[in-house]
C-alpha cells in the first residue's frame, strides 16, 4: 500500500468517527448514520483495492483510476456548492421575511398599545 | 396625496437627530427602519417619530427600506413615500421639490446630484460609467443611479419592488425602470459628500455592472 493508500484509509476512519459523534448527539438518524457509514466504508475499501476500479475507469476512458475519483469528486463537490448556494439565498429570504415581519407586527402592536392608553 | 417619508439607519446616532429635526418641519409622517443599530440609533428617533421599526438583526438597506415602504404604503396608508438616507448625504431641504413633483402627478421622482468637486472622483466615474453602461444594455441613461434620494406612488412600488437585501437596492430599482420604461422626473438635488459616509464600493460597483447584465438575460421574462 502506498502512503496515499494509508492517508486516505486514515482519513476515511476519521470520518467515521465524526459519523459516530453526530450519531451519539442524536444530529443524524440511524438511517442517514448507516448511509454515511456505508459511504466511509466503501472509500477504505476503493482505496485499498483502487483496481477494482480499472473496468469502470477504462470505459469513461480515463488512463488512470485516480483520474476517475478526481472527477467523481469534483462532480459531488460541484453539486454540493450549488444546493447549498440555492439553500442559502432561500434561507436568506426567509430571514428576511421574519425579520421585517416581527419589525412590522412589533412598532403595530406598540401603536396599538399606545393608542389604548389614551 | 399622503406622503410618507421613509428612512433606513444603522448606527446612525450622529445624525438621524438633525435630520429628523428637519423633517418634522414639513409635517408628514417619518418612518425609520433601524437596521440593528448598536450606538441607540432607534432610542433617538423615537423622540421625533412614533413609526421607528426595528430590525432584530442587520438585513441591509434594501430590506429596510422594503420594510418601511410596506408600512407606509399598508399600514399608513402613504399614497406615495420619499426615500431619503439618514447619514447626512441628503438635505432635507429638498423634501418639498419632491412632495411638489409627486402632486403634481409624477409617479416617480428621481434625486439627481451634480458630478462636482464635492463626490470623489472614483465615484463620480463608477457612477457615470454605470449609468452609460444601462444606457447600452437597455437603451436607457438613467443619471446618478447609487442615488438614495427619491420619491415613487403606491402603484410605482408595486412595479418596483426590489429583492435585494443591501446596497443593490438603487441598481435593481433602475433595472426596473429600464426594463419597464417607466417614465420617471429628474429633480437636481444638492451633493454633500462626508468622510465617513458610508455607500457603493468598488465590489458594490462591480456586482451592479454584472446586475444590469443579467437581468438582461433574466429567465423568468423568457
Amino acid at each position: 500500500m502506498s502512503f496515499f493508500q494509508i492517508s486516505a484509509v486514515l482519513f476515511a476512519l476519521y470520518m467515521l468517527y465524526l459519523v459516530r459523534m453526530h450519531q451519539k448527539k442524536m444530529r443524524s438518524s440511524v438511517r442517514e448514520a448507516l448511509l454515511w457509514y456505508s459511504l466511509w466504508l466503501v472509500f477504505i475499501f476503493l482505496s485499498v483495492f483502487p483496481t477494482v476500479l480499472t473496468g469502470i475507469s477504462n470505459f469513461f476512458v480515463f488512463d488512470r483510476v485516480f483520474d476517475l475519483l478526481i472527477v467523481g469528486a469534483f462532480m459531488v463537490i460541484a453539486f454540493l456548492v450549488v444546493r447549498t448556494y440555492f439553500k442559502s439565498r432561500e434561507l436568506s429570504a426567509k430571514i428576511d421575511k421574519l425579520v421585517r415581519e416581527i419589525a412590522s407586527s412589533n412598532l403595530k402592536k406598540s401603536l396599538k398599545e399606545k393608542r389604548g392608553n389614551r | 396625496m399622503k406622503i410618507v417619508i421613509v428612512t433606513p439607519a444603522k448606527n446612525e446616532a450622529a445624525h438621524i437627530k438633525i435630520l429628523l429635526t428637519e423633517l418634522r418641519r414639513f409635517k408628514l409622517d417619518i418612518v425609520v427602519v433601524d437596521d440593528e443599530s448598536s450606538d441607540g440609533t432607534n432610542v433617538i428617533a423615537q423622540k421625533y417619530t412614533p413609526y421607528v421599526l426595528t430590525h432584530m438583526i442587520n438585513l441591509g438597506k434594501g430590506s429596510a427600506l422594503k420594510t418601511g415602504c410596506d408600512f407606509a404604503f399598508d399600514h399608513l396608508k402613504a399614497d406615495a413615500v420619499i426615500l431619503i438616507d439618514s447619514d447626512g448625504q441628503h438635505s432635507p431641504k429638498e423634501i418639498p421639490h419632491f412632495c411638489k413633483q409627486l402632486q403634481s402627478g409624477a409617479q416617480l421622482v428621481l434625486g439627481i446630484r451634480s458630478f462636482q468637486k464635492e463626490m470623489p472622483l472614483l465615484k463620480r466615474f463608477l457612477n457615470t460609467s454605470l449609468s452609460l453602461f444601462m444606457k447600452l444594455v437597455y437603451g436607457t441613461f438613467i443619471p446618478d443611479i447609487p442615488s438614495g434620494y427619491k420619491a415613487f406612488t403606491k402603484e410605482t412600488y408595486r412595479l418596483i419592488r426590489w429583492k435585494g437585501y443591501g446596497y443593490e437596492v438603487e441598481m435593481e430599482i433602475a433595472v426596473k425602470i429600464a426594463q419597464l420604461g417607466l417614465p420617471y422626473f429628474s429633480l437636481p438635488i444638492r451633493t454633500i459628500y462626508k468622510s465617513q459616509s458610508k455607500g457603493m464600493t468598488l465590489e458594490d460597483a462591480f456586482h451592479s455592472f454584472l446586475k444590469i447584465l443579467i437581468s438582461k438575460f433574466d429567465i423568468q421574462k423568457l
